[in-house]
């Protein structure tokens, strides 16, 4: 026996599938469906026959609902505009209040909610003040786009290998040769003994040609930039070791010893080297004097161990990404065998603050 | 039986004009295009309703519901002052084309 408000309901159960279609578009619908199965009936044709020949005239679910999904996507917040809005100012305090009642009521499933947003958030925010660190390297140095470190780049066997080290003579000639480049200096970072009353002091620091203090704007409390690293005795201090080893006394022109016996003159204070900058060191020696220790025997060019830095004078055009700099340097036989014999080596400068992020720069050979 | 391009385009024209003499809900309005148009308009009635929602939308036509006589919640469309606008313009529009295309097809008996 057909049961004409069964089947309308079954109808209708198949609308309600149809995400596109509200309750009040279904309403119509249902409506018009009667509608129709009315009419037919008052012709004469019996309800089940009418119900198929309506249902066929109304039109099918899939169909209705695309159409219906057509006009929605119309707004952009995809809602009906007989249906509220879904934040209303006004209520702001009651949305409050049920956030928290819901919160209060579902105790499991909230801890997880808010426990994974604050883990999500934690996450994001130590990302970021990790990247604003490492993007920080070296940028407090006024000529800090100038300035640019040099690399040894090795292909061996297809494996591209990068090393900031270089040859001990390369600096010096990059200045003389290049006309783009205004400035160089080495650095080599080594500890020293210094003799502190008698007691032997390990400190960490660096030898640096007399470019580098005109390169590099660490700050002086007393002396010159220009004109602290002439002269082969003088050393530059940061202002903890001079505290250190002067106790507030004015260190300028004073003498400061290493167990060797030898002296250093005391010509500059600096600000103690800040915490984002990859140069780590607590005084600076003029490069000369460490270049007298060495054996006479030593070869400039094969002698590869130091940092190079070379700041980009006016004549450069441009401030490249990196630039490969071992085709400007005129090949001597001697500097041959060790910047280019080497497997297709070659020699490139990239910008100091991209030092870090760890650029896969490998600080040995 | 009229083309599905030329139903489309005069879908919203002819429920402006019928909804501009007073306010009626869906299934009349299908009714009123049958009877009028000699049966040879015929629309998947449900169609008329995401019509109805889209004009709705674009502010031609307003909506309310209502009890009818036989005692059943419907929805009654009313035109609104754009739908008049609306159907001044595509009137205008449609006696253009009627009148060229009666120009040179004619003659042609035109019913009334």
């Amino acid at each position: 026996m057909f049961d004409l408000e069964k089947s309308i309901r079954a109808w209708k159960r198949n609308l309600h599938r149809q995400e596109t279609l509200e309750d009040g578009m279904i309403a119509d619908l249902e409506n018009h469906l009667r509608d129709i199965i009315e009419a037919l009936k008052n012709e004469g044709i019996p309800k089940e026959e009418a119900f198929h020949k309506a249902v066929e005239r109304v039109g099918g679910a899939e169909s209705l609902a695309s159409e219906c999904g057509k006009v929605r996507e119309y707004r952009l917040d995809r809602r009906s505009p007989w249906r509220p809005a879904r934040f209303m100012p006004a209520l702001l305090g009651n949305y409050l209040k049920l956030a928290l009642r819901k919160i209060r009521r579902q105790k499991g499933y909230s801890f997880i909610n808010i426990a994974g947003l604050a883990a999500g958030m934690a996450c994001a925010i130590l990302i970021f003040l990790w990247v604003d660190d490492e993007l920080g390297f070296d940028r407090f140095h006024s000529k800090a786009d100038k300035i640019y470190r040099v690399v040894t780049e090795q292909r061996n066997a297809g494996a591209f290998d990068q090393y900031a080290v270089t040859p001990r003579a390369l600096g010096r000639t990059l200045k003389e040769e290049v006309p783009e480049i205004a400035r160089a200096s080495r650095f080599l970072s080594q500890p020293i003994l210094f003799n502190d009353n008698g007691l032997a002091v390990s400190e960490y620091g660096a030898y640096v040609d007399a470019d580098f203090l005109r390169m590099f704007s660490f700050p002086f409390l007393s002396g010159d930039p220009d004109s602290a690293l002439n002269d082969p005795l003088s050393v530059v201090l940061t202002e903890s070791l001079a505290r250190k080893y002067f106790r507030g006394e004015s260190p300028i022109g004073r003498t400061l010893k290493s167990m060797g016996g030898a002296g250093f003159r005391v010509t500059g204070v600096i600000r103690d080297v800040p915490p984002q900058s990859h140069l780590r060191f607590d005084f600076l020696l003029p490069f000369r004097r460490y270049e007298a220790r060495l054996p006479q025997n030593i070869q400039q060019w094969g002698d590869t161990s130091y940092f190079t830095y070379v700041e980009l004078g006016d004549r450069a055009a441009s401030r490249p990404r990196s630039r490969r700099v071992s085709g400007l340097i005129k090949p001597t036989p001697q500097r041959r065998s060790t910047v280019s014999s080497r497997s297709s080596g070659s020699i490139s400068i990239r910008p100091t603050n991209s030092t870090f992020p760890d650029t896969g720069i490998s600080p040995r050979s | 039986m009229i083309s599905r391009t030329l139903m489309a385009a005069s879908t919203r024209p002819i429920i402006l004009a019928i909804v501009s003499r007073g306010e009626d809900y869906g299934y009349n309005l299908i009714q009123k295009v049958k009877e009028f148009s000699g049966g040879n308009i015929e629309w998947t009635e449900g169609m008329i309703y995401p019509v109805l929602q889209r004009m709705e939308v674009d502010g031609l036509i307003s909506s309310k519901w209502k009890m009818s006589a036989d005692q059943r919640p419907r929805r009654y469309f009313r035109i609104t002052e754009r739908g008049r606008a609306e159907l001044a313009s595509e009137l205008t529009g449609w006696g253009s084309v009627w009148n060229a295309l009666t120009h040179f097809a004619a003659p042609l008996r035109v019913e009334k």
